[in-house]
């Protein structure tokens, strides 16, 4: 686990507005020189620029709403989407609400507080941040959560490609880390995300976040062909590293966005594969939870 | 801002709050995104397979009211298949 500059282990209802005014200013220094993602790419957003990801300075909320299809230990949970994201999924379900970072409402303090107030009188019992990547607006979301006196508890629902820098920045302000595994090597990643050197980034990050003070959730969306090639060294790499972390197996695929770009993403997933997966992962000691 | 501004900006970006995707499988399985209580109780009043809706309606029983025992189980009829309800991005 990177260390945070203060050491403090605490979590998002201990982190007092000094702290918190730390991260914020520490989080601004990725506005000139981004290095949230680890496509590293430096570049000056505050001035303009645009990286992978295109995202500027500011964070746009394209939907929130209070859902119950998390996992169960999560809801009803208050999922806040971000438009914007650093990899190129080509089965997202989000479709380009998810790559166009300009898409959406201005995320500040004063929406901030509205949704949450929203969200508490439809019984949410915490707040998520999804994508899109939130990863990518981290300097934007700590700024709205600073001006929000009374958050709930913090999901930060991530594609697990930041860097520590970014892992740094969000140690003692999350509660819960879901982290979608979505490859099993590096192959598939950087033909239907491109995305280079994924399973060691997302393997050494999985690390660092279960050694950390917030829960860890790791999901993994089942896709159509990938049992072999994805499911199984994804649940494999668990047992081996992180056996004791809740793992969720996703079986709601569908062939969305450009799936068809791609003949074994096109296809609807088996009714079995679920079971099969689900099955597979018990008997390597899996804590499998959903 | 007043707090009616910002409310009316955060309905804004919270239109789609009111709407639960639902795609059906020509296999029968019910694909849920962004599945509000609503749309599970719907689901368990009709007898969805597997235990995804059962366990959610649980947890929002406990949170929404403290108490489990208002968790209605689906009755055990075969279908149609609930595909793990809700695949956030």
């Amino acid at each position: 686990m990177v260390d945070s500059e203060d050491g403090h282990p605490g979590k998002s209802v201990a982190m007092d507005s000094e702290r918190l005014a730390g991260r914020v200013a520490r989080a601004a220094l990725h506005d000139t020189h981004c290095m949230l993602c680890e496509h590293r790419c430096g570049t000056n957003r505050a001035a303009g620029e645009l990286g992978r990801c295109k995202a500027g300075t500011e964070a746009r909320v394209f939907r929130h709403r209070v859902e119950y299809g998390e996992e169960p230990q999560l809801v009803p949970s208050h999922l806040f989407y971000l438009s914007g994201c650093d990899l190129r999924c080509a089965f997202c379900i989000a479709e380009e609400k998810a790559f166009d970072p300009r898409i959406g409402t201005l995320l500040d303090a004063d929406f901030l507080n509205a949704a949450v107030a929203w969200g508490r009188k439809r019984g949410a019992r915490n707040l998520q941040w999804v994508g899109g990547e939130p990863t990518i607006h981290l300097p934007a979301i700590l700024r709205a959560l600073a001006g929000c006196p009374d958050p709930p508890p913090l999901v930060w629902k991530s594609d697990f490609h930041f860097t520590p820098e970014a892992l740094a920045l969000l140690d003692g302000v999350v509660d819960v880390h879901v982290a979608d595994f979505k490859f099993g090597n590096d192959a598939c990643a950087e033909r239907i995300a491109g995305v280079p050197r994924y399973c060691a980034i997302v393997g050494r990050n999985l690390v660092a976040a279960a050694a950390g003070p917030a829960d860890l959730i790791v999901r993994h969306l089942l896709l159509p062909g990938h049992h072999e090639c994805c499911f199984r060294p994804v649940a494999h790499w668990l047992a081996a590293n992180l056996p004791g972390v809740p793992f969720s197996i996703r079986d709601g695929y569908l062939p969305r966005w450009q799936a068809q770009h791609h003949p074994d993403l096109a296809l609807p997933l088996p009714a079995d594969a679920g079971l099969r997966a689900r099955r597979e992962a018990v008997m390597l000691g899996l804590a499998v939870v959903g | 801002m007043n707090s009616r501004r910002a409310l009316s900006r955060t309905m804004q970006a919270g239109d789609e709050s009111t709407e639960s995707e639902i795609a059906i499988g020509a296999d029968g399985r019910v694909h849920i995104f962004g599945a509000s209580r609503e749309i599970l109780e719907a689901l368990a009043a009709i007898g969805v397979r597997g235990d995804a809706v059962a366990q959610r309606l649980g947890r929002g029983l406990v949170a929404a009211c403290g108490t489990p025992q208002g968790a209605s189980p689906p009755p055990q009829r075969s279908l149609p298949d609930c595909s793990d309800a809700g695949e956030s991005p």
